[in-house]
């Protein structure tokens, strides 16, 4: 007999699909918002507790998914990591909600609601899967259902530059399937498995041999490519800032801190449940990671600094921020993949506490979008400013925020590896610090120095309460502080997860 | 007495509350806003000098942010003597800015992060260990921007620019420090000799460690204004002088060398360091950085860009005496530390006086101006006669320590202390040029009424009285200072 | 108790100069006070020569860095000479000043830098030394700079210059040689020190042969002594070059001794240095026209006389340094102070204009023909019996001696070549003068002189008593 809480992975998924489902019944979109905000946290609650026993029994269980029994079904696999990256997925999410809940209303058109949430549904219903699957095939198949349900989330507002920016991320995204679809296939000749654990066994095995190397070769480099593509790694980024920087808040946020992370975190399970942490090494695949993730970390630092649109501004940064994650998985250790992992927690939880505060902001001074404008608006919105003054710090890199430990972890695993590619990690790093700080203070700066406009909307701006904006902020800031004082709990959960990620070793 | 352990917060929260409260409560008096600041400054100063002077026994740990970091508080030699300097001398700017922003706007602003670099200021000197301090120096720099942006005007914006990016740069470069101790070190904690001592390393791995102490050296070292990153302090000298006479004089770029003192004595320790290019590269740079930085001020007519260059040179004399790589040469630079905080704070005063007063700015514009302002004159030509090293003034003693401990070092021991004697000579030039000037026979014409006042000239004569004090007894501020370091 | 007239001698000048300072004072009252100092302190330091013994510590720093004062016979004969000069100097600014409103401020400057100077005669270690040192150029600096014109600042600042470099010369040889070097003035050396770092001592040497104007930081002197006015300009070059000269006797007797340097490649570049300069400055001299600026240029050769009888290093040429000191001392102030009644007179400056100026200052102009022919070196004046020693002590260096005495032969020559005919223009050329044009500076110009001059003339017939006083001091130098 199954512990029960084993059936929490696959019940989460499917809460999230039949809420999705229930969503067009929905006349209003007020009722669709709290059916979707009730479902996540619910599944963050789960994800919660599955992490509990996870981590005191310090196991990870595979659940089968129909009669099948391996090698011919299909599994769902869940261990303390995948628990914490789905703690991660539903909370972010639930207060992301909560955030731009005012956005909401304002960005999409009443009867259009209810369809937005359905969207977001299938989209925490996918990037859980994504989390949670042990088949391959069915991590693509989530990968296109992600694909489809975040190009709608950013369409959702519907202006014609967010359509244009749609078409963008579809094309670009789709391209990126199909390389991970090539790849798959050709994987899927080579050995005959879909399921990660035998996939493994028969890589191993034929790694051994020292036959069909250039063809696992080609295999790891366009899965990875597929997936890098979708998760916006330089060069393939360019959609990004105008997708994330026209669309509603909550779309902004979950983009930025989930959708992109989703597919690294199946980048990750491949690299370790698939292949093995060293192979990726041998074949050199991170050597491409590592160099796009640096080039990617600054130049999209440079064109931040260039930006004048707040939202934009926050794209870059994120553009950036996902670089440090490739740098670390291009790094090839362990560690560097530990602070890798441990950087898309932090960004998760930055990234949306930014979106959301800027979003505030605007919406306190006029609705404005540029940071001239958007002057002395932290002092009609205190606690916006105040939320996108520590979510700043934190991307700079201040001790105590969560950005100083992922950046200090990443830091670290370069020395370790002591060898020259330490230097260019290390320089890369700080640089990108500098950069950041030089978009990031003079924002802060901005946001809360007296002008004109502040002096033209603060008196209607004063009325505009927004409870949900501030629960969200304040839980968000409580995270980012966590993840940088407290984070000793956390990464070794990570370690110890990633171990039981991987099988044998070459 | 022995002192509790959480005393040890205070000089960090007391100055940061002070802070919130005057930026949350509108002061409409502006003489109790003053006395608000002043009782905050003044309360703090005696909590930090308590602090110095029976420090308690053991370590403050704040935060355990993971394994191997965590945020702490301690007090060795070296937080002795840097609180001690901050204990002392910002009150004494308290008193001086209430009279010199009386005609500034935006006051409560200032004086609310003027409070809070207070704050971070004594944090640096409090850290216990290598992240504690490089939290505190990026606050550091986060608070004292808005102060050298106060004008607002476009050379004020630049000059925030420009040290923001060099602050922002060195620090990054200051963290590699962090990840190499943290990573070969036994602890983060401070620990005279040391963190690498005991643990066996090998070639390769000593030259990576040799490499990272260099770049995280000139990383600290930008705050401390070493060549190449010295621009950044001259064009900061457009903020009131109250600023650059405590925070770029003293606070700030103190903090650099005090950091640089950090990561040379009591993280890497100089058994390692000695002898390699690590300690001569930065020798080099400072040796240079000396000699620049007294050329530039020759060069400068603008008074305050003069002084400012005087400092960047003067910094790297302490950086000399770090370089020097021994017991020496810490006790050599944290002798400079002292004295030359106590000499240019007196010269930037008066500077600022002269500015404040007769609204000139420049060396030629200021003839003849001893007349009327004859106590800061005075106090002008003896601080600075004594930043030339004239003994029996207190830099004389400091330059003395710094070149003995050099005459052990080699070739470039003998660049070092020949850069000493060429900065010695142009300080004499530029210091006797405004000398000179102040009191020729031309009758000093302006359009406003030029008279000294009270609430400037006491801190300025009180501290020209510790300069004069400082040299009779350095005898006994080197003993106090060797106590307290070994 | 005994020492403290050593104390007084120093401390007097300084207290009446800060008075000076901090308020304004009647013509009169100033003269009668500045009379009083000088005079008070050259009875100090004639009182010292009788009852003091030993040292007296000023200033506690560390074990090593004390400030100390000690007597000797050089430290004594230094600050009786010293104060001779300032006397008749002083006393004869009075009238110099008469019309000038900056005066209290030049007095003031003036006995701060003679309090500098007894300081820096009577100091026991390096480091009493070295703080007098660079006190009496800070002191001495506004001195130049008393005429406040264009020319003056640019002489002063480049007085300043070379000064502050020198000093930083000595510095770094100091600094090379550690804490050690400010142990208490040893006739043959402090223990303890590296004596074979020759670097460390010519960085020593060097730098204060930069106060005795010697090539090849000698540019200085040309152009900072003519600017200032007439009574300091005396000082200048009578004293204050005295005091390089004393910092060089310090560093070579009593810090290192005398055995350590004979010898090295130290003693011969500054052999050749001295000798260089003699030359130089002898030559310079002549083709000056500018008055003030030839009697600088004389008192750069003259200088290196002592320098070169110092590195003869040996008893004899030791003797002739003492002697040229003191009688250098006396007749370049006197002639300074000639060329000060001159200028301030008839307002020429240049030496070709100088017809008939003996018939119209018959007294100055006799003063200054008796203190030229000391300087060529005619017997019996004083100025003969130094050369004298200095030539029998080159004679026992060797090549280098030689060649010193050839020089020193020429530069004798040409001394002749640029005062004599100074005299000769002032009386046996122009018209005669009748009586009521006579344009005789008062007593209080003219007395002074006369003293020096009796002192020069004195001395030269004297010698012998100031030969055992040159013996005395050099006694125990040369074991």
């Amino acid at each position: 007999m199954l512990p029960w809480y084993q059936n929490i992975p696959f019940a989460c998924i499917f809460l999230c699909m039949i809420s999705g489902i229930m969503m067009p019944l929905f006349k209003s979109g007020k009722a669709a918002f709290h059916l979707t905000l009730c479902v996540s946290l619910i599944n963050a609650i789960l994800a919660g507790v599955l992490l509990y026993f996870t981590a005191k029994e310090s196991i990870r269980f595979v659940y089968v998914m129909g009669h099948f029994p391996a090698p011919w079904g299909n599994e769902i696999a869940a261990g303390k990591l995948e628990a914490l990256l789905a703690l991660m997925f539903s909370s972010v999410m639930a207060l992301s909600l909560l955030g731009g809940k005012s956005s909401i209303h304002d960005d999409i058109l009443e009867p259009k609601q209810p369809l937005y949430f359905l969207m977001l549904n299938l989209l925490h219903a996918s990037m859980l899967a994504l989390t949670y699957t042990n088949d391959l095939f069915t991590g693509y198949v989530f990968i296109e259902i992600n694909t489809l349900a975040s190009c709608a989330i950013v369409m959702a507002r519907d202006t014609a530059k967010t359509i244009a920016a749609t078409i963008r991320y579809l094309v670009v995204s789709l391209l990126g399937s199909g390389l991970f679809l090539i790849g798959l296939v050709l994987l899927y000749c080579i050995t005959g498995h879909l399921l990660m654990p035998n996939l493994q066994e028969k890589v191993l095995s034929l790694v051994s041999t020292g036959k069909y190397m250039e063809p696992l070769t080609i295999v790891a480099g366009l899965m990875t490519a597929g997936i890098s593509v979708k998760a916006a790694l330089f060069p393939f980024h360019a959609w990004l800032p105008f997708a994330h920087g026209g669309a509603t808040t909550t779309s902004s946020s979950v983009l930025s801190g989930l959708v992109l992370k989703a597919y690294i975190v199946l980048l990750i399970k491949l690299f370790f449940s698939v292949f093995s942490i060293e192979l990726v090494s041998a074949l050199h695949v991170n050597d491409i990671l590592f160099v796009f993730g640096i080039i990617g970390m600054i130049y999209a630092s440079i064109k931040a600094i260039r930006e004048e649109h707040i939202k934009r501004m926050l794209a870059y940064s994120s553009v950036a921020q996902i670089g440090y994650i490739f740098m670390g998985l291009g790094l090839g250790t362990k560690v560097a993949v530990i602070a890798a992992i441990y950087q898309i927690i932090v960004h998760a939880v930055t990234k949306p506490l930014l979106f959301a505060s800027a979003s505030r902001l605007s919406e306190v001074q006029g609705h404005e979008k540029s940071l001239y404008r958007l002057r002395g608006s932290a002092r009609t919105a205190p606690l916006a400013g105040i939320a996108f003054t520590l979510g700043g710090l934190s991307m700079i890199g201040i001790p105590l925020l969560g950005g100083f430990m992922s950046k200090f972890l990443l830091a670290e695993s370069a020395v370790l590896l002591a060898s020259p590619r330490q230097w260019a990690a290390l320089l890369s790093l700080a640089l990108s610090s500098v950069l950041n700080a030089l978009y990031y203070i003079p924002a802060i700066i901005a946001i809360w120095s007296p002008s004109d406009f502040m002096l033209k909307y603060q008196e209607e701006g004063k009325q505009k309460k927004n409870i949900t904006y501030s629960v969200s902020a304040f839980s968000f800031m409580v995270l980012v502080v966590l993840t940088g004082c407290a984070s000793t709990p956390v990464s070794e959960i990570i370690s110890s997860g990633l171990s039981l990620l991987g099988g044998a070793s070459l | 007495m022995i002192l509790p352990t959480y005393i040890l917060i205070l000089p960090i929260i007391l100055p940061a509350l002070f802070s919130l409260f005057l930026s949350l409560k509108a002061f409409e008096n502006e003489k109790l806003r003053n006395t608000f600041v002043f009782f905050g400054v003044l309360l703090n100063s005696l909590v930090l000098g308590l602090i110095v002077s029976c420090p308690p026994s053991e370590a403050l740990t704040l935060v355990t942010i993971s394994q191997k970091l965590s945020l702490m508080l301690n007090v060795d030699g070296m937080t002795r003597i840097f609180g001690a300097i901050i204990a002392i001398l910002w009150p004494l700017t308290a008193i001086y800015a209430f009279d010199y922003m009386k005609h500034e706007h935006n006051k409560r602003k200032f004086f609310a992060f003027f409070l809070l670099s207070y704050s971070a200021t004594a944090g640096v000197a409090l850290a216990g260990n290598l992240e504690s301090m490089y939290l505190f120096f990026e606050l550091l720099t986060l608070a004292t921007l808005p102060l050298v942006m106060h004008k607002m005007d476009y050379a004020a914006r630049f000059a925030g620019k420009r040290y923001l990016i060099y602050s922002m740069t060195g620090a990054a470069f200051g963290f590699i420090s962090l990840i190499f101790i943290s990573v070969y070190g036994t602890t983060t904690d401070f620990t005279l000799g040391g963190v690498l001592s005991g643990v066996s390393l090998t070639d390769e791995v000593v030259t990576m460690l040799l490499i990272a102490f260099t770049a995280s050296f000139f990383g600290f070292g930008v705050k401390a204004a070493l060549f190449p990153m010295c621009a950044w302090l001259p064009s900061a000298s457009v903020a009131p002088t109250p600023v650059t006479a405590l925070l770029h004089a003293v606070a700030v770029v103190k903090a650099g060398a005090f950091a640089c003192i950090r990561i040379t004595y009591y993280s890497f320790g100089t058994q390692l360091l000695h002898g390699t290019f690590a300690q001569y590269i930065p020798m080099l740079a400072a040796a240079i950085t000396v000699v620049l930085g007294s050329f530039e001020a020759v060069r400068s007519n603008h008074l305050k860009r003069r002084m400012a260059w005087s400092t960047v040179s003067n910094l790297s004399y302490i950086l000399l005496g770090v370089t020097a790589m021994s017991n020496q040469g810490l006790l050599a630079a944290s002798q400079h530390m002292i004295f030359h905080a106590f000499i240019k704070i007196t010269l930037f005063f008066c500077i600022g006086a002269i500015m404040e007063k007769s609204h000139k700015e420049y060396c030629s514009e200021i003839d003849g101006i001893s007349k009327k302002m004859p106590v800061t004159m005075f106090c002008f030509t003896l601080s600075g006669i004594a930043l030339m090293g004239i003994p029996p003034l207190p830099a004389f003693w400091s330059k003395w320590a710094i070149g003995t401990s050099h005459a052990s070092s080699g070739v470039w021991g003998y660049v070092a202390i020949a850069a000493l004697m060429i900065s010695a000579l142009l300080t004499a030039i530029y210091v006797l040029s405004i000398s000179v000037r102040a009191y020729s026979k031309v009758e000093f014409t302006s359009k406003s009424d030029v008279r000294e006042s009270i609430m400037m000239n006491v801190p300025i004569v009180i501290i020209t009285v510790c300069i004069i004090l400082l040299g009779l007894f350095g005898g006994i501020i080197t003993d106090t200072v060797t106590a307290w370091l070994i | 108790m005994n020492n403290t007239a050593m104390l007084i001698a120093t401390i007097l000048p300084l207290l009446i100069s800060v008075l000076f300072f901090v308020t304004r004072l009647k013509k009169s009252v100033l003269k009668v006070l500045t009379a009083i100092t000088v005079i008070g302190t050259l009875t100090a330091s004639v009182l010292c020569a009788v009852y003091c013994d030993g040292s007296l510590q000023l200033a506690y720093f560390t074990d090593t860095m004390k400030l100390t004062l000690s007597f000797s016979s050089l430290s004594v004969f230094m600050a009786i000479l010293m104060n001779l000069v300032f006397s008749a100097s002083l006393i004869f600014a009075f009238e110099y000043t008469e019309h000038d409103e900056g005066r209290q401020k030049f007095f003031a400057y003036s006995l701060l830098t003679l309090s500098c100077l007894i300081g820096l005669c009577f100091a026991g270690n390096m480091l009493t030394f070295y703080l007098f040192y660079e006190a009496m150029t800070l002191a001495s600096f506004p001195l130049v700079l008393h005429t406040k014109t264009e020319e003056s600042r640019k002489a002063a600042f480049k007085y300043l210059g070379f000064s502050v470099f020198g000093a930083g010369l000595v510095l770094f040889g100091m600094m090379l040689l550690g804490n050690g070097v400010f142990r208490g003035f040893t006739p043959c050396g402090i223990d303890g020190i590296d004596k074979s770092n020759t670097l460390a001592y010519l960085l020593m040497a060097l730098g204060f042969s930069c106060k005795a104007g010697m090539f090849p930081l000698s540019a200085w002197l040309p152009t900072a002594h003519p600017q200032a006015p007439a009574p300091a300009s005396a000082l200048l070059s009578g004293i204050i070059t005295k005091a390089g000269i004393l910092g060089i006797i310090r560093t070579t007797f009593f810090v290192f001794g005398a055995n350590a340097i004979i010898g090295t490649w130290a003693q011969q570049t500054m052999l050749i240095l001295a000798i260089f300069t003699i030359f130089m400055g002898s030559m310079l001299a002549y083709k000056e026209k500018t008055f003030k600026k030839r009697l600088a240029y004389s008192s750069v050769s003259q200088l290196s006389y002592v320098i070169f009888g110092i590195f003869l290093l040996n008893p004899e040429g030791f003797m002739g340094a003492i002697l040229q000191i003191l009688f250098h001392a006396l007749t370049k102030a006197g002639l300074f102070l000639c060329a000060g009644a001159v200028i301030h007179k008839t307002g020429i400056e240049r030496t070709d204009a100088l017809y008939g100026i003996g018939k119209k200052m018959p007294v100055v102009m006799a003063c200054f023909t008796l203190l030229s022919l000391s300087l060529v070196g005619i017997p019996p004046l004083g100025g003969f019996s130094a050369k004298w020693h200095l030539i029998s002590g080159a004679f026992e260096n060797g090549a280098m001696g030689i060649i010193g005495i050839a020089v020193l032969l020429i530069s004798a020559l040409l001394t002749a070549f640029y005062l004599l005919p100074i005299t000769h223009d002032a009386f046996f050329a122009g018209k005669t003068v009748a009586r009521e044009d006579k344009k005789e500076p008062s007593l209080f110009m003219t007395v002074p002189l006369i003293v020096l001059c009796v002192l020069v003339l004195l001395g030269g017939i004297f010698s012998g008593a100031f030969e055992t006083l040159a013996t005395d001091i050099a006694g125990g130098l040369f074991v």
